[in-house]
C-alpha cells in the first residue's frame, strides 16, 4: 500500500524506501534526533540505548543469514565472539586504533563462519542448526586454549579505551555516537543488500531451493556468502561489544546469547530488516522493564529476593515469545506493515 | 543438433534406476514433445538435463547428454543456466514472497547487459500483455495461468537457447491452455528457441511440438515426427483419447509395441 498520488516509473521507484517529501524530512529528523540524543538522556539510558545499537548489528547479520537466505544460524553469538576477541586482539597487541581493529574483527568472523557455513551447501533445517550449535560449542574451548598470549587464555582481555585522531573517546555520550554511526552503515548496508541482486538471490534460496538454481543462481556460493556476511555484522557487533563493556571473556558469548537473538528476530519478523531492528527495541524493553519491576518486588516481597525474581524475568520473556509466535507469526513487522497501509486507506476499512 | 541424449541412465540413491538408455534429439529450432504416464520418467529426463537430480539424490549414471557438442551430465545447474538451457518447473514454482517484476529480475539473475534485460522485459509483455499489469503483485496471490506466464517469462529472461517446459498446462482450465500453448508457438517462432515440453495433455503438446517421444518406464518406447504420432493408434487411444471402435478395446489388442521385444534401448 501506496501513500495517495504516488505513481512510480521505474522499478527504481518502486524499490525505494522513502517515497514522499514528508518521509524524508520526517527520517531525515529521526536521525538528527538521534545524535542529539546524548545531550538529553541519562548515562543509564544512554549506556542501555548503545548497547542496543550494538545488539541491533548483529540481529542484522542473523537477518540476513536467517531471514533473507533462509539458513538457520544458533551459532551467532559464537561469531559475536569471534569478533570481540579478534578487536580486542588487534587493539591490546597491535595497539591498532578502533576503526581499523572492528573491521579486521568482522572480518575474522566472516571468515570463521565459512567454516561453519560450508555445511550448508548439502544440509538444511535441523542439521544446519545443530553444525552451528557446534560452533557455538567450540568457541569457549578454543580460546581458553589458544595461547594466552594471542587471546588472553582463559583470563580473557582488557581493552585500551578508543581514540580518535589523538583524542580518547571517552564516557558514555562518546560511545553511543561511535555505536550510532556503525548502526547507520550496517543498517543501510542490510536494507540495500534486501533489493539487490545478491538479495533478490538470498530469498530466492530461502523460498525455494530447487527453483533458485533453475535461474543460473549458485547454490554453494550464496548459502556460504550469506553466512559470511552474517558473521561479518556479527563481527562488527563483538568489536563494539568488546569497547563498550571493557573486557572480554568467553563466558560472554554463551548459546543463549544466540537464542535470545534469534528470539528478537522472530519477534521482529525475519524478513525484514526492519523486524531484527523491532525486535532488538521490544525485547531489550521487555527485559528493563522486568528487571524494573523485579527489582521493585524484592525490595518489598520478603521472600522474594533477587535469585528468584531474575531467572523468573526469562519465563517472561519466553511467554512473549511464544504469544508472538501463536498471534503474530510474521512478527511486529507485519502488524507494523498493516497500521501503515490502515492508515492511508483511513476512513475507508479496506482498499 | 542443439541437445542430444546419448544412452542416459539415471539412478536415485545408487538403487533405483528410472532412465534406461535413453536416446533424444533436439535439432537446432526445433519442439520437441515428451509423452508418458505418470511416473514414466519425464520429469527425471529434464531434470538430467538442467542437472537438478542432486538435490533428490539422483545421477546420470551412464550416457552423455551433449549440448552444443559438449558433455553437460551432472555439472553445476547454474553454469547449465548460462549456458542456455532453461527449465520451467512443474507445478509453478514462483518465488511467492516476491512480487512478480521481483521474480522476472530474478529470471535475469546473472546477466551484467542491464539495458538489455529491460529491452527483454518489455518484449516478455508482448507475449504476455497480462503480466504488465501485475507487476506490482505479490507473485503468491496470482492465477494458476497467470503463474505459468510468469514462470515462462522469467526462464525467457535468462536468454535460453532451449527451454525445458515440464507440464506447463497442468491445473489449467482450457481456455487458458490454449492461451499458454498459443504464446509458446508464437514465442518458438519469433525468438527461434528450441524447446522440449513434457505434458500430459497429449493434443497441448503435439499443437505446438514438431517431433514426440514416448516415455515408457523409463524408456523411449516410440519416437517420430508429430504427424505421424498423431496417426498411431496407441497414440490415438492412450494419449489423445480418441477410439478406433465405439467401445474402448482392450489393452493387449491394442498395445502394439510392447509385443515387439526390445533387445537394445
Amino acid at each position: 500500500m501506496l501513500p495517495s498520488g504516488v505513481i512510480f516509473k521505474k522499478y527504481s521507484g518502486e524499490e525505494a524506501y522513502l517515497v514522499t517529501r514528508p518521509q524524508k524530512l520526517v527520517f531525515a529528523l529521526f536521525i538528527v534526533a538521534l545524535f542529539l540524543f546524548p545531550m538529553v538522556s541519562s548515562t543509564y539510558l544512554l549506556g542501555t540505548v548503545s548497547f542496543m545499537f550494538i545488539t541491533m548489528i548483529a540481529v542484522l547479520g542473523l537477518q540476513i543469514t536467517v531471514g533473507m537466505a533462509g539458513q538457520i544460524n544458533l551459532g551467532q553469538s559464537a561469531f559475536v565472539g569471534v569478533g570481540a576477541y579478534v578487536t580486542a586482539a588487534m587493539a591490546v597487541n597491535y595497539e591498532l586504533p578502533f576503526y581499523v581493529a572492528i573491521p579486521i574483527g568482522g572480518l575474522a568472523a566472516g571468515l570463521t563462519s565459512i567454516l561453519f557455513g560450508l555445511p550448508a551447501a548439502r544440509i538444511k533445517g535441523f542439521y544446519l542448526a545443530l553444525t552451528t550449535v557446534a560452533a557455538q560449542v567450540m568457541f569457549p574451548l578454543a580460546i581458553s586454549r589458544l595461547p594466552r598470549s594471542w587471546f588472553g587464555g582463559p583470563n580473557g582481555m582488557s581493552m585500551p579505551s578508543m581514540e580518535l585522531f589523538g583524542y580518547e573517546i571517552w564516557g558514555q555520550q562518546g560511545i553511543y555516537l561511535i555505536n550510532l554511526c556503525f548502526l547507520i552503515v550496517f543498517a543501510t548496508l542490510t536494507f540495500n543488500l534486501q533489493r539487490s541482486r545478491t538479495g533478490r538471490a538470498f530469498i530466492a534460496i530461502r523460498e525455494n531451493d530447487v527453483v533458485a538454481p533453475v535461474m543460473g543462481i549458485n547454490l554453494v556460493k550464496y548459502k556460504i556468502l550469506a553466512f559470511f556476511a552474517g558473521a561479518v555484522f556479527a563481527g562488527i557487533s563483538g568489536g563494539l561489544y568488546a569497547y563498550y563493556v571493557t573486557y572480554v571473556t568467553a563466558e560472554q558469548f554463551t548459546l543463549w546469547l544466540s537464542v535470545i537473538y534469534l528470539g528478537m528476530l522472530l519477534i521482529g519478523g525475519m524478513t525484514s530488516p526492519l523486524g531484527a531492528i523491532f525486535g532488538v527495541i521490544i525485547i531489550t524493553l521487555l527485559q528493563e522493564t522486568t528487571h524494573d519491576i523485579g527489582g521493585f518486588l524484592s525490595d518489598r516481597i520478603s521472600f522474594l529476593d533477587e535469585s528468584v525474581i531474575f531467572p523468573a524475568t526469562n519465563i517472561v520473556l519466553g511467554a512473549v515469545i511464544i504469544a508472538v509466535l501463536i498471534f503474530e507469526p510474521n512478527g511486529m513487522v507485519r502488524r507494523w506493515r498493516i497500521a501503515k497501509a490502515a492508515y492511508r486507506i483511513w476512513p475507508k476499512p479496506h482498499g | 543438433m542443439l541437445l542430444e541424449l546419448k544412452n542416459v541412465e539415471v539412478v536415485y540413491s545408487g538403487v533405483v534406476q528410472v532412465l534406461r538408455s535413453v536416446n533424444v534429439d533436439v535439432p537446432q529450432g526445433s519442439v520437441v514433445a515428451i509423452l508418458g504416464a505418470n511416473g514414466a520418467g519425464k520429469t527425471t529426463m529434464l531434470k538430467a538435463i538442467s542437472s537438478l537430480l542432486e538435490v533428490e539424490h539422483g545421477e546420470v549414471t551412464g550416457g552423455e547428454i551433449l549440448f552444443q557438442g559438449t558433455n553437460i551430465a551432472n555439472s553445476d545447474p547454474a553454469d547449465i543456466v548460462q549456458r542456455g538451457i532453461v527449465q520451467v518447473l512443474e507445478g509453478r514454482k514462483v518465488l511467492e514472497h516476491l512480487t512478480v517484476e521481483q521474480n522476472l529480475r530474478l529470471g535475469a539473475h546473472f546477466r551484467k547487459d542491464r539495458d538489455v534485460v529491460a529491452e527483454d522485459m518489455e518484449r516478455i509483455f508482448t507475449y504476455f500483455p497480462a503480466l504488465r499489469g501485475l507487476l506490482k503483485r505479490t507473485s503468491g496471490y496470482l492465477s494458476g495461468g497467470e503463474m505459468q506466464m510468469l514462470l515462462v517469462g522469467r526462464a525467457l529472461l535468462a536468454k535460453p537457447k532451449i527451454l525445458l517446459l515440464d507440464e506447463p498446462t497442468m491445473g489449467l482450465a482450457p481456455l487458458i491452455v490454449q492461451e499458454i500453448v498459443s504464446c509458446l508457438k508464437q514465442i518458438h517462432e519469433a525468438e527461434n528457441i528450441s524447446m522440449i515440453i513434457v505434458e500430459q495433455n497429449a493434443n497441448a503438446a503435439l499443437a505446438v511440438a514438431d517431433y514426440a517421444y514416448v516415455l515408457e518406464n523409463g524408456r523411449i518406447v516410440m519416437h517420430g515426427p508429430k504427424e505421424e504420432l498423431q496417426k498411431n493408434q496407441d497414440i490415438q487411444e492412450f494419449y489423445l483419447g480418441l477410439s478406433m471402435d465405439q467401445d474402448r478395446r482392450s489393452f493387449r489388442d491394442i498395445k502394439h509395441y510392447k509385443r515387439r521385444k526390445r533387445w537394445i534401448g
